[in-house]
Protein backbone atom coordinates (compact mmCIF):
# COMPACT_ATOMS: atom_id res chain seq x y z
CA UNK A 1 0.00 0.00 0.00
CA UNK A 2 1.73 3.31 -1.01
CA UNK A 3 2.51 5.65 2.05
CA UNK A 4 3.13 8.96 2.34
CA UNK A 5 6.52 11.08 3.67
CA UNK A 6 4.46 11.70 7.08
CA UNK A 7 4.51 7.84 7.61
CA UNK A 8 8.02 7.32 6.87
CA UNK A 9 9.07 10.18 9.36
CA UNK A 10 6.78 8.38 11.54
CA UNK A 11 8.38 5.12 11.22
CA UNK A 12 12.18 6.10 10.86
CA UNK A 13 13.51 7.77 13.91
CA UNK A 14 16.72 8.21 11.69
CA UNK A 15 16.70 6.44 7.96
CA UNK A 16 19.02 5.92 5.57
CA UNK A 17 17.74 8.56 3.18
CA UNK A 18 15.16 11.58 4.46
CA UNK A 19 11.82 11.99 2.18
CA UNK A 20 10.93 16.00 2.14
CA UNK A 21 7.72 16.29 1.05
CA UNK A 22 7.11 17.06 -2.61
CA UNK A 23 5.54 19.94 -3.73
CA UNK A 24 3.03 17.75 -5.24
CA UNK A 25 2.66 15.74 -2.51
CA UNK A 26 3.69 12.36 -3.76
CA UNK A 27 4.64 9.52 -1.58
CA UNK A 28 7.28 6.50 -2.76
CA UNK A 29 6.42 3.00 -2.76
CA UNK A 30 7.05 0.81 0.07
CA UNK A 31 8.72 -2.47 -2.00
CA UNK A 32 9.27 -4.14 0.88
CA UNK A 33 9.55 -4.08 4.73
CA UNK A 34 11.66 -6.12 7.40
CA UNK A 35 11.52 -5.73 11.11
CA UNK A 36 14.40 -3.28 10.77
CA UNK A 37 14.49 -1.72 7.18
CA UNK A 38 11.50 -0.74 5.20
CA UNK A 39 12.66 -0.92 1.36
CA UNK A 40 11.04 1.58 -1.02
CA UNK A 41 11.08 2.58 -4.63
CA UNK A 42 13.09 5.61 -5.24
CA UNK A 43 12.99 7.93 -8.93
CA UNK A 44 16.70 7.28 -10.18
CA UNK A 45 16.70 10.90 -10.33
CA UNK A 46 16.32 11.27 -6.41
CA UNK A 47 19.36 13.29 -4.86
CA UNK A 48 19.93 10.78 -1.46
CA UNK A 49 20.65 13.01 1.50
CA UNK A 50 23.90 12.78 3.04
CA UNK A 51 23.45 10.67 6.84
CA UNK A 52 25.08 9.04 8.94
CA UNK A 53 23.66 5.56 7.35
CA UNK A 54 25.01 6.77 4.51
CA UNK A 55 28.61 7.17 5.50
CA UNK A 56 28.60 3.79 7.27
CA UNK A 57 27.45 2.16 4.33
CA UNK A 58 30.21 4.16 1.85
CA UNK A 59 32.62 3.02 4.62
CA UNK A 60 31.45 -1.20 4.19
CA UNK A 61 31.40 -0.66 0.24
CA UNK A 62 35.27 0.99 0.59
CA UNK A 63 36.35 -2.49 3.11
CA UNK A 64 34.71 -4.68 0.73
CA UNK A 65 36.74 -3.70 -2.19
CA UNK A 66 39.82 -3.29 -0.38
CA UNK A 67 39.54 -6.45 0.75
CA UNK A 68 38.45 -8.71 -2.22
CA UNK A 69 41.88 -9.82 -2.58
CA UNK A 70 43.96 -11.42 0.03
CA UNK A 71 47.28 -9.43 0.92
CA UNK A 72 48.42 -9.25 4.03
CA UNK A 73 50.33 -13.36 5.15
CA UNK A 74 48.12 -15.37 7.22
CA UNK A 75 44.41 -13.32 7.01
CA UNK A 76 41.43 -14.73 6.32
CA UNK A 77 39.12 -12.09 3.77
CA UNK A 78 35.90 -11.04 5.35
CA UNK A 79 33.01 -12.91 3.81
CA UNK A 80 29.89 -11.45 1.94
CA UNK A 81 27.90 -12.59 4.53
CA UNK A 82 30.09 -10.45 7.07
CA UNK A 83 29.52 -7.50 4.86
CA UNK A 84 25.99 -8.05 4.67
CA UNK A 85 25.48 -8.45 8.48
CA UNK A 86 27.66 -5.50 8.99
CA UNK A 87 25.33 -3.81 6.54
CA UNK A 88 22.21 -5.18 8.29
CA UNK A 89 23.06 -4.13 11.75
CA UNK A 90 23.65 -0.80 10.51
CA UNK A 91 20.48 -0.15 10.14
CA UNK A 92 19.04 -1.19 13.29
CA UNK A 93 21.65 1.52 14.61
CA UNK A 94 19.73 4.57 16.28
CA UNK A 95 21.98 7.01 14.72
CA UNK A 96 20.31 9.90 16.04
CA UNK A 97 20.75 8.65 19.45
CA UNK A 98 24.63 6.77 19.31
CA UNK A 99 28.18 8.05 17.95
CA UNK A 100 29.48 6.95 14.82
CA UNK A 101 31.71 3.88 14.55
CA UNK A 102 34.80 3.20 13.27
CA UNK A 103 34.68 0.17 11.04
CA UNK A 104 37.81 -1.67 10.11
CA UNK A 105 38.67 -5.03 8.92
CA UNK A 106 40.17 -7.52 11.26
CA UNK A 107 42.89 -10.18 9.56
CA UNK A 108 41.24 -12.66 10.97
CA UNK A 109 38.40 -11.43 8.26
CA UNK A 110 36.28 -9.86 11.14
CA UNK A 111 34.05 -6.36 10.20
CA UNK A 112 34.81 -4.57 13.20
CA UNK A 113 32.87 -1.63 14.47
CA UNK A 114 34.07 0.50 17.23
CA UNK A 115 33.21 2.98 19.64
CA UNK A 116 35.77 4.92 21.57
CA UNK A 117 35.43 8.15 23.80
CA UNK A 118 37.06 9.27 26.79
CA UNK A 119 35.42 6.94 29.53
CA UNK A 120 33.95 4.30 27.31
CA UNK A 121 35.02 1.75 24.51
CA UNK A 122 32.48 -0.89 22.90
CA UNK A 123 34.17 -3.45 20.03
CA UNK A 124 31.72 -5.19 18.36
CA UNK A 125 32.10 -7.18 15.17
CA UNK A 126 30.99 -10.07 12.05
CA UNK A 127 32.24 -13.20 10.88
CA UNK A 128 29.25 -13.64 8.91
CA UNK A 129 27.17 -16.54 11.07
CA UNK A 130 24.10 -14.11 11.06
CA UNK A 131 25.03 -12.81 14.71
CA UNK A 132 27.83 -10.48 16.51
CA UNK A 133 29.27 -10.61 19.64
CA UNK A 134 30.38 -7.10 21.75
CA UNK A 135 32.24 -6.10 24.66
CA UNK A 136 31.09 -2.68 25.95
CA UNK A 137 32.64 -0.88 29.38
CA UNK A 138 32.10 2.55 30.53
CA UNK A 139 33.96 4.02 33.41
CA UNK A 140 31.46 3.40 36.56
CA UNK A 141 29.51 1.12 34.80
CA UNK A 142 30.19 -2.94 34.90
CA UNK A 143 31.34 -3.87 31.58
CA UNK A 144 28.36 -5.34 29.45
CA UNK A 145 29.52 -8.33 27.09
CA UNK A 146 26.70 -10.68 24.71
CA UNK A 147 27.70 -13.11 22.28
CA UNK A 148 26.50 -15.07 19.52
CA UNK A 149 23.63 -12.55 19.75
CA UNK A 150 21.38 -12.39 16.08
CA UNK A 151 22.09 -9.19 13.92
CA UNK A 152 18.56 -8.41 13.81
CA UNK A 153 18.31 -7.95 17.16
CA UNK A 154 20.63 -4.91 16.78
CA UNK A 155 22.73 -3.30 19.84
CA UNK A 156 20.88 -3.51 23.15
CA UNK A 157 19.73 -0.49 24.64
CA UNK A 158 21.98 -0.39 27.80
CA UNK A 159 24.78 -0.50 25.35
CA UNK A 160 23.93 2.73 23.04
CA UNK A 161 23.74 5.00 26.80
CA UNK A 162 27.51 4.23 26.87
CA UNK A 163 27.78 5.83 23.51
CA UNK A 164 24.63 8.36 23.71
CA UNK A 165 25.33 11.56 21.50
CA UNK A 166 22.78 13.45 23.26
CA UNK B 1 36.92 -25.40 17.67
CA UNK B 2 41.03 -24.93 16.41
CA UNK B 3 43.69 -26.70 18.22
CA UNK B 4 44.82 -25.32 21.48
CA UNK B 5 47.15 -23.21 21.24
CA UNK B 6 50.77 -23.77 23.38
CA UNK B 7 50.51 -21.00 26.16
CA UNK B 8 53.11 -22.24 28.51
CA UNK B 9 55.56 -19.56 29.09
CA UNK B 10 58.04 -21.48 30.76
CA UNK B 11 58.48 -24.16 27.94
CA UNK B 12 59.41 -23.23 24.28
CA UNK B 13 56.59 -23.88 21.33
CA UNK B 14 60.24 -25.27 19.20
CA UNK B 15 62.78 -26.17 21.62
CA UNK B 16 65.04 -27.80 18.90
CA UNK B 17 64.91 -24.15 17.33
CA UNK B 18 65.03 -21.95 20.60
CA UNK B 19 67.46 -19.24 21.36
CA UNK B 20 66.06 -19.16 24.68
CA UNK B 21 62.68 -18.93 27.13
CA UNK B 22 61.34 -14.74 26.13
CA UNK B 23 62.14 -12.97 29.11
CA UNK B 24 59.95 -10.02 31.02
CA UNK B 25 62.94 -7.15 30.38
CA UNK B 26 62.61 -8.37 26.52
CA UNK B 27 60.98 -6.28 24.30
CA UNK B 28 59.33 -7.93 21.12
CA UNK B 29 58.46 -6.12 17.84
CA UNK B 30 55.30 -6.48 15.92
CA UNK B 31 54.53 -5.14 12.15
CA UNK B 32 51.77 -3.42 11.71
CA UNK B 33 50.71 -4.29 7.70
CA UNK B 34 47.67 -3.23 7.12
CA UNK B 35 47.64 1.13 6.83
CA UNK B 36 43.95 1.01 7.92
CA UNK B 37 44.84 -0.09 11.32
CA UNK B 38 46.84 3.05 12.21
CA UNK B 39 44.93 5.73 14.00
CA UNK B 40 46.28 9.31 14.13
CA UNK B 41 48.90 10.22 16.82
CA UNK B 42 50.52 6.61 17.10
CA UNK B 43 47.92 4.37 18.38
CA UNK B 44 45.83 1.63 16.21
CA UNK B 45 42.57 0.65 15.77
CA UNK B 46 41.07 -2.81 17.52
CA UNK B 47 41.02 -4.45 14.97
CA UNK B 48 45.44 -4.22 14.52
CA UNK B 49 44.95 -7.42 16.70
CA UNK B 50 42.50 -10.54 15.53
CA UNK B 51 40.49 -12.15 18.20
CA UNK B 52 41.68 -15.79 16.29
CA UNK B 53 45.46 -14.57 17.02
CA UNK B 54 45.09 -13.93 20.73
CA UNK B 55 42.84 -16.85 21.15
CA UNK B 56 44.26 -19.53 18.56
CA UNK B 57 46.49 -18.28 16.74
CA UNK B 58 49.26 -16.40 18.30
CA UNK B 59 50.36 -12.84 17.58
CA UNK B 60 53.04 -12.97 15.82
CA UNK B 61 55.63 -11.11 17.15
CA UNK B 62 59.43 -11.20 16.93
CA UNK B 63 62.38 -10.73 19.58
CA UNK B 64 64.37 -7.82 19.40
CA UNK B 65 67.31 -9.14 21.14
CA UNK B 66 67.44 -12.35 18.31
CA UNK B 67 66.16 -9.79 15.28
CA UNK B 68 68.04 -6.60 13.32
CA UNK B 69 67.02 -3.83 11.64
CA UNK B 70 68.10 -4.76 8.17
CA UNK B 71 66.33 -8.66 9.06
CA UNK B 72 62.97 -6.40 9.86
CA UNK B 73 63.83 -4.09 6.96
CA UNK B 74 64.13 -7.50 4.39
CA UNK B 75 60.89 -9.10 5.57
CA UNK B 76 59.02 -5.47 5.20
CA UNK B 77 60.09 -5.43 1.58
CA UNK B 78 58.66 -8.82 0.85
CA UNK B 79 54.99 -7.95 1.88
CA UNK B 80 55.68 -4.46 -0.13
CA UNK B 81 56.25 -6.41 -2.92
CA UNK B 82 53.46 -8.59 -2.96
CA UNK B 83 51.12 -5.37 -1.73
CA UNK B 84 51.99 -2.31 -3.39
CA UNK B 85 49.37 -0.60 -1.41
CA UNK B 86 51.96 -1.04 1.54
CA UNK B 87 53.83 2.30 1.28
CA UNK B 88 55.38 2.06 4.79
CA UNK B 89 55.43 -0.86 7.95
CA UNK B 90 55.37 0.38 10.95
CA UNK B 91 56.48 -1.51 14.39
CA UNK B 92 55.37 -1.73 17.80
CA UNK B 93 58.41 -2.11 20.25
CA UNK B 94 56.37 -3.61 23.58
CA UNK B 95 58.07 -4.39 26.78
CA UNK B 96 57.64 -7.76 27.59
CA UNK B 97 56.42 -7.12 31.47
CA UNK B 98 53.80 -4.61 30.26
CA UNK B 99 51.60 -7.98 28.63
CA UNK B 100 52.64 -9.77 31.15
CA UNK B 101 51.76 -7.49 34.13
CA UNK B 102 49.34 -9.05 36.10
CA UNK B 103 45.51 -7.49 36.09
CA UNK B 104 44.89 -4.92 38.94
CA UNK B 105 41.26 -6.48 39.27
CA UNK B 106 42.04 -10.54 39.23
CA UNK B 107 46.01 -10.57 40.59
CA UNK B 108 46.32 -12.66 36.98
CA UNK B 109 48.39 -12.51 33.89
CA UNK B 110 45.61 -12.11 31.10
CA UNK B 111 48.68 -12.34 28.06
CA UNK B 112 51.53 -14.72 27.79
CA UNK B 113 54.56 -14.47 25.54
CA UNK B 114 55.87 -17.27 24.19
CA UNK B 115 58.65 -18.94 22.31
CA UNK B 116 57.95 -20.09 19.11
CA UNK B 117 60.94 -19.81 17.05
CA UNK B 118 61.08 -21.10 13.53
CA UNK B 119 63.80 -22.60 11.26
CA UNK B 120 65.97 -19.45 10.26
CA UNK B 121 63.87 -17.36 12.28
CA UNK B 122 64.58 -17.67 15.84
CA UNK B 123 63.29 -14.19 16.59
CA UNK B 124 59.55 -15.59 16.60
CA UNK B 125 57.39 -15.14 19.38
CA UNK B 126 53.45 -15.11 20.02
CA UNK B 127 51.06 -13.45 22.51
CA UNK B 128 48.35 -14.94 23.23
CA UNK B 129 45.49 -15.06 25.81
CA UNK B 130 46.64 -17.16 28.97
CA UNK B 131 43.57 -19.67 28.72
CA UNK B 132 40.82 -20.00 26.27
CA UNK B 133 38.49 -17.04 26.95
CA UNK B 134 34.97 -16.29 24.44
CA UNK B 135 34.78 -13.90 21.92
CA UNK B 136 33.06 -11.46 24.29
CA UNK B 137 35.46 -11.80 26.72
CA UNK B 138 38.33 -11.71 24.42
CA UNK B 139 37.10 -8.30 23.39
CA UNK B 140 37.81 -6.66 26.41
CA UNK B 141 41.20 -8.28 26.90
CA UNK B 142 42.24 -6.88 23.35
CA UNK B 143 40.87 -3.27 24.51
CA UNK B 144 43.40 -3.69 27.59
CA UNK B 145 45.79 -4.96 25.88
CA UNK B 146 45.23 -2.60 23.04
CA UNK B 147 45.61 0.11 25.82
CA UNK B 148 49.15 -1.52 27.19
CA UNK B 149 50.63 -0.59 23.51
CA UNK B 150 53.12 1.66 22.93
CA UNK B 151 52.89 4.10 19.88
CA UNK B 152 53.88 2.79 16.69
CA UNK B 153 57.07 4.22 15.33
CA UNK B 154 59.32 3.63 11.85
CA UNK B 155 61.04 0.44 12.05
CA UNK B 156 64.39 2.37 12.20
CA UNK B 157 63.18 4.17 15.34
CA UNK B 158 62.76 0.70 16.76
CA UNK B 159 66.59 -0.13 16.34
CA UNK B 160 69.64 1.16 18.30
CA UNK B 161 73.16 0.89 16.21
CA UNK B 162 74.25 -1.74 19.17
CA UNK B 163 71.28 -3.85 18.07
CA UNK B 164 73.18 -4.63 14.88
CA UNK B 165 74.08 -8.71 15.37
CA UNK B 166 70.38 -9.55 16.82
CA UNK B 167 69.71 -11.67 14.10
CA UNK B 168 72.96 -13.60 14.07
CA UNK B 169 73.00 -13.85 17.93
CA UNK B 170 69.71 -15.68 17.73
CA UNK B 171 71.00 -17.82 14.33
CA UNK B 172 73.60 -18.84 17.16
CA UNK B 173 71.70 -20.23 19.37
CA UNK B 174 69.15 -21.54 17.22
CA UNK B 175 72.35 -24.00 15.81
CA UNK B 176 72.97 -24.52 19.56
CA UNK B 177 69.51 -25.31 20.26
CA UNK B 178 69.53 -28.21 16.76
CA UNK B 179 72.91 -29.00 18.17
CA UNK B 180 71.70 -30.06 21.93
CA UNK B 181 68.65 -31.08 20.76
CA UNK B 182 70.29 -33.68 18.52
CA UNK B 183 72.32 -34.72 21.18
CA UNK B 184 69.74 -35.38 23.59
CA UNK B 185 67.97 -37.06 21.06
CA UNK B 186 70.51 -39.85 20.01
CA UNK B 187 71.54 -40.35 24.18
CA UNK B 188 68.15 -40.23 25.58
Amino acid sequence: MPQTNIDFRNILSSGYVTFDPGPTGGGLLIVDQTPYAIYVSVPTNYALAQSPTKELFDRLGELKRKYSTASIPQSTLPSEVAFQNAQDFVLTLPLNRILKPTIHVASDGEVNFQWSGSDFQIDLGFYGNDKFSFYAEKKGCDPILGDEVPVKDGIPKNVVDFATAV
Amino acid sequence: MPQEPHRDEGNSAAPWFSPGLVRSNEVILRTILDPDHLEPGGKLAVAAISLQDIRFRGWSVDRKNYTSLRRVKLSHSKWKENKPSIVRCYVLPIPVGEIRHSNPTTGVHDFVVTDEALWLNPAHAAVLLSGPKGESAARGFRNNLLQKLPNYVDVSEAFAPSDKYGYLKGMLGQFVAILVSSFRYVFR
